[in-house]
């Protein structure tokens, strides 16, 4: 539409541009104010252009959002933007979670204890969400691992992801809700003081001979339990608050543990238990008892090695007897093509079960079952 | 697995009325997953438009586009037989967050995090930020400062006071 204008206007100067002007019934002042208008707005968007690139989103969201960003990263970079302007001097104070992850490079003792130190005594005080924390170096950091869970506790953390070798996690702390370990070993268990009221969601990954007793009688909520890649021989659980339990690649470390013990893991009581997700490396006795509220179950496992070692794939085999109460839906895999699935009606009766690769040959009723 | 809300809610449709005026249809049940919209829901005063005065219509449009996609897949609380299969959904779905938040340019990003911010989307909100953390990290001050147009209004001296004052966060 302006472009036709111009073209109009073009016109003028044959005909005179008053003539032209008051033929068109436009007065003088009415062209030069539609002319500046259609140049003003060209100016506009051309300056608006400009600003849409040069301007400085990042600094101009809300502090919040900010705060939310630097917390996502290395607390280390977090710091580094104190240099951007004077606008970002403070902001990283403002961080509501902290990430430690130190290489192997760092030289420990004089760097990691006054990285720390920085952190701890400028940032503002308020509640700490997650604090994750690995030093792949060195074992003299002691000290400072006491240091940041001390403050950690103090500060209401929520959140707790680590990495420990053969030292106990804090043991206590009312406020943490999520706490994930690497690459524990404890061969006499967590310490009887661990407890954490509320902790729901508990993550061990590839840890070694680790109790997990003290764990279920501590700490009464736990609703999420993950066991990724540990290994324990035996696992009995018995806990009055799970909901979900996830027990993947058990046993991964299976040379640590000599060839004849065979893992068995028993949920013993866990009357709120909806899910479990169950894979193994090696074969394993399961059972399950007491899980009233179970509707999904979902097994892979490798049947046993004598049993390999007899019998091609199309002859029966046995599956451990699984006591296994309440249960409307069993899913069994053996092999990913060897997918079935076996309904049983909800009975107040437990039953045993031989399978042939997940064909149901008998279902029978289990003398331990309910009465 | 079904949350309480969705089957409370069904599949009644709100109206969102972005900062310049246009309106958006969205079904409860995707609603539900802003804070805010949430709250309305379950104090019943979700009836006619409701007004998101911080939020214009292109990004409430990638706002819906993003809930759409996430509404109702709890994927660890099914049973999916195969783990290829699970692992293959989650997978998915982490490509198509990472595709959503790459199209974007600094501007869209920009409102993006203040409407995720505004209508308490916690996982939008969260995908954002850290995409914007992930340009941020590793890189020097200056690449930043180019990055997002920062102005440094530092002298050279207060410069170097404030990298002294915090060298062990720049070794």
């Amino acid at each position: 539409m302006v472009s036709s204008l111009f073209c109009v206007f073009r016109v003028d100067s044959v005909m005179g541009f008053e003539d032209f002007v008051n033929c068109f019934g436009f007065s003088l002042q009415q062209y030069s104010s539609w002319i500046f208008r259609v140049r003003s707005k060209h100016i506009h968007m051309e300056g608006q252009q400009a600003q849409h690139c040069k301007v400085d989103r990042l600094t101009n969201l809300p502090d919040p959002i900010i705060h939310h960003i630097l917390s996502l990263m290395d607390t280390k970079y977090a710091v580094r933007t104190c240099i951007l302007s004077s606008k970002w001097r403070y902001h990283w104070r403002g961080i509501h979670s902290l990430h430690f992850d130190f290489p192997y490079r760092v030289n420990p003792q004089k760097f990691f204890g006054r990285f720390v130190s920085l952190v701890l005594d400028h940032r503002r005080p308020s509640n700490l969400r997650r604090l994750t924390f690995y030093f792949r170096g060195c074992q003299k950091t002691q000290p400072h691992m006491k240091r940041i869970f001390k403050y950690a506790i103090s500060n209401g953390v929520e959140e707790l992801e680590t990495h420990f070798k053969t030292s106990p996690p804090p043991c206590d702390c009312e406020t943490l809700r999520t706490l994930e370990l690497h690459d524990l070993i404890m061969p006499n268990g967590f310490p009887s003081s661990f407890g954490f009221t509320s902790l729901t969601t508990l993550q061990l990954y590839r840890c070694l001979d680790v109790s997990l007793n003290n764990v279920f009688s501590n700490c009464l909520n736990l609703e999420n339990l993950h066991l990724i890649e540990c290994s324990m021989n035996n696992l009995s659980i018995s806990a009055p608050n799970l909901i979900k339990l996830f027990i993947s690649r058990f046993n991964y470390f299976n040379n640590f543990h000599p060839k004849h013990i065979k893992g068995k893991i028993a949920i013993e009581s866990a009357p709120r238990l909806e899910f479990v997700d169950f894979s193994a490396d090696q074969h394993m006795e399961l059972s399950i008892h007491e899980c009233p509220k179970l509707d999904k179950v979902n097994i892979r496992m490798p049947p046993p090695v004598a049993w390999r070692e007899t019998n091609s794939y199309s002859n029966s085999y046995r599956f451990d007897v699984i006591y296994y109460t309440f249960s409307p839906e069993f899913v069994f895999q053996d092999r990913p093509s060897q997918k079935r699935i076996l309904r049983a009606t909800k009975s107040i009766y437990g039953f045993s079960m031989e399978l042939r690769f997940g064909k149901v040959i008998k279902v029978l009723l289990n003398e331990r079952g309910g009465d | 697995m079904s949350t309480p809300s969705s089957s409370v809610f069904s599949y009644r449709v709100l109206k969102l009325k972005s900062s310049d005026g246009e309106i958006f249809e969205v079904k409860q049940t995707v609603a539900v997953q802003s804070g805010v919209l949430k709250q309305m829901m379950e104090d019943g005063c979700t009836e006619g438009e409701i007004p998101l005065n911080n939020v214009d219509s292109p990004t409430l449009a990638k706002i819906i586009e993003w809930c759409n996609k996430h509404h109702d897949d709890d994927v660890e609380g099914r049973v999916l037989s195969q783990e290829k299969e699970k692992e293959k959904e989650k997978a998915d779905m982490k490509r198509w967050e990472s595709e959503f938040i790459d199209a974007l340019n600094r501007d869209e990003l920009y409102f993006l995090l203040i409407g995720s911010n505004y209508m308490n989307i916690k996982e939008l909100l969260d995908c954002a930020a850290q995409k914007v953390a992930g340009m941020v990290k590793g890189k020097t001050p200056e690449a930043i400062r180019e990055m997002f147009n920062i102005q440094s209004d530092f002298t050279e001296e207060e410069e170097k006071a404030i990298r002294k004052e915090n060298q062990w966060a720049f070794n």
